[in-house]
C-alpha cells in the first residue's frame, strides 16, 4: 500500500466525539499515523505479519493502520468504553480485523512476549504528570522487537535517558520530528489550533 | 452455548426468486447477521497473553473461560506467522481455552517444533484454535480468586475495582 492511499483511508475515521480531557484525548492525525506505520514497516519492517498491540488506542487509527499494513494481529488497548466503541466501528467500516481490551495500561501486565510491536500515541502527562512514562514503561516491557512512540520534542532529553537506563531499552532513536497540530478541543484552549513539536520515536527493548 | 458459523444465513440468498415474505425475513437475518459480525469478539491470541493484575494474586494465568456464546470466522492461513507463534504462545493455556470454548481437536502436549514443517493437519489446528475461534459473549475467570472478567460484545473488561488495585 502506497503511502497516500493509506493516509487517505485513515482520514476517513472517526474521531473522538466527546473526548476526555483526563485521559488526554487528542486524535492522532492520518499525516502522522500513516508516516509512523508507514516507517515501521517500509524501513524495519515491523509490522506485516507481526502482532502489533496499540496501547491507548482511543479510536483506533494506529491499530486501523497496522491492520491496513497486513499485521497478523492487531490489538488495541484503551481504558475508555466509549473510544472502544469508536475504534470497533472503524475497524468494521475499513473492513479490518482488530481485537480490544479493555484496562487500564498502567496496570496491565501483559503475559509472555507475544506482541513483537508496539505502537502508540501515548498521554503527554501533561494533565496526569509521568502519564507519557507509564505508558513507555508498560510497552516496553510487553514487546519482543521494537515501540514506536510520539513523546514531545521538549521532553527527548528525559527520554531517553528514561528508556536507556531504567525502561530496559538496547536502543532509543527518534526518527523524526512532527508537527502535531491539537485543534481547539476543549474549553482550556484558547487558540483556535496550535502546532507542537514532538518526535516519532523507535526503541528496541533488550532480549531477555 | 452455541457455535455459529459466520455462513449460515447465506442460505437465503441461493434459493431463487423467493416469495415476497421470506424476502422480508431474509432481510431480517441480514441485519441481524451484520449486527454479530460487527462486535469484535476475543480470541485465544489475546487470551493467552491476559492474566489476573488483581494485588497480591499470585496464580494469575491462565484465566478460565466461562462460554456463552462462541463465533467462528475464518482468517488466511499463514504457516510462517504460526511458527513465529508456536514458540510464544503458552500451550496449556491455548489447549484448555480452545477446550472450554467446545473445541477439543488440539494435543494435550505441545509436539516437537519439527511437527509446523511437516504435520499442516496440525499446523490447520493450531490456527483455528488461535485465530479461528471468538467469544462472543462469556467471562474470563481469575483461577485464585474465582474473580470474573466479562467479555462483552467480544471485548474482555480487565478495569479493576478500587480495593483490587
Amino acid at each position: 500500500m502506497k503511502l497516500k492511499q493509506l493516509e487517505g483511508l485513515l482520514g476517513d475515521l472517526e474521531q473522538f466525539s466527546n473526548p476526555k480531557v483526563e485521559l488526554e484525548q487528542y486524535p492522532t492525525g492520518p499525516h502522522i499515523a500513516s508516516r509512523m506505520l508507514f516507517t515501521a514497516e517500509n524501513s524495519y519492517g515491523d509490522i506485516t505479519d507481526k502482532v502489533v498491540a496499540d496501547f491507548g488506542c482511543g479510536c483506533g487509527t494506529l491499530s486501523a493502520a497496522a491492520a491496513l499494513l497486513d499485521a497478523a494481529c492487531v490489538i488495541g488497548y484503551d481504558i475508555d468504553t466509549e473510544s472502544l466503541e469508536t475504534a470497533t466501528l472503524n475497524a468494521e467500516e475499513l473492513e479490518v480485523e482488530i481485537d480490544f481490551v479493555q484496562c487500564d495500561i498502567t496496570k496491565l501486565q501483559l503475559k509472555g512476549k507475544i506482541v513483537d510491536t508496539v505502537v502508540m500515541n501515548p498521554p503527554f502527562g501533561t494533565r496526569k504528570k509521568g502519564a507519557d512514562m507509564e505508558f513507555l514503561s508498560a510497552a516496553m516491557k510487553v514487546a519482543s522487537q521494537a515501540v514506536y512512540s510520539l513523546h514531545k520534542t521538549s521532553t527527548r532529553e528525559h527520554i531517553k535517558r528514561a528508556a536507556l537506563r531504567d525502561f530496559n531499552a538496547k536502543s532509543a532513536e527518534v526518527l523524526c520530528e512532527l508537527r502535531y497540530d491539537v485543534p481547539k478541543l476543549y474549553k482550556f484552549h484558547k487558540r483556535k489550533e496550535v502546532d507542537i513539536a514532538v518526535d516519532l520515536w523507535r526503541f528496541v527493548p533488550k532480549q531477555n | 452455548m452455541s457455535i455459529i458459523s459466520h455462513h449460515d444465513t447465506c442460505v437465503f440468498h441461493l434459493r431463487r426468486q423467493p416469495p415476497r415474505h421470506f424476502a422480508f425475513l431474509a432481510h431480517l437475518l441480514l441485519v441481524a447477521q451484520r449486527e454479530r459480525e460487527r462486535r469484535k469478539k476475543m480470541r485465544l491470541i489475546v487470551h493467552n497473553m491476559l492474566s489476573c493484575n488483581i494485588k497480591g494474586v499470585v496464580n494469575k494465568f491462565p484465566l478460565l473461560i466461562e462460554a456463552e456464546k462462541v463465533i467462528e470466522k475464518e482468517v488466511d492461513f499463514n504457516p510462517d506467522f504460526l511458527r513465529h507463534m508456536f514458540a510464544k504462545i503458552e500451550w496449556k493455556a491455548l489447549v484448555d481455552g480452545a477446550r472450554s470454548m467446545g473445541y477439543s481437536e488440539l494435543p494435550d502436549y505441545a509436539p516437537d517444533t519439527a511437527a509446523l514443517d511437516s504435520d499442516e493437519s496440525f499446523l490447520r489446528k493450531f490456527h483455528h484454535a488461535l485465530l479461528e475461534l471468538h467469544l462472543d459473549e462469556g467471562s474470563i475467570v481469575c483461577p485464585e480468586t474465582g474473580r470474573k472478567f466479562s467479555v462483552n460484545k467480544g471485548i474482555p473488561n480487565m478495569l479493576l475495582h478500587e480495593d483490587e488495585v
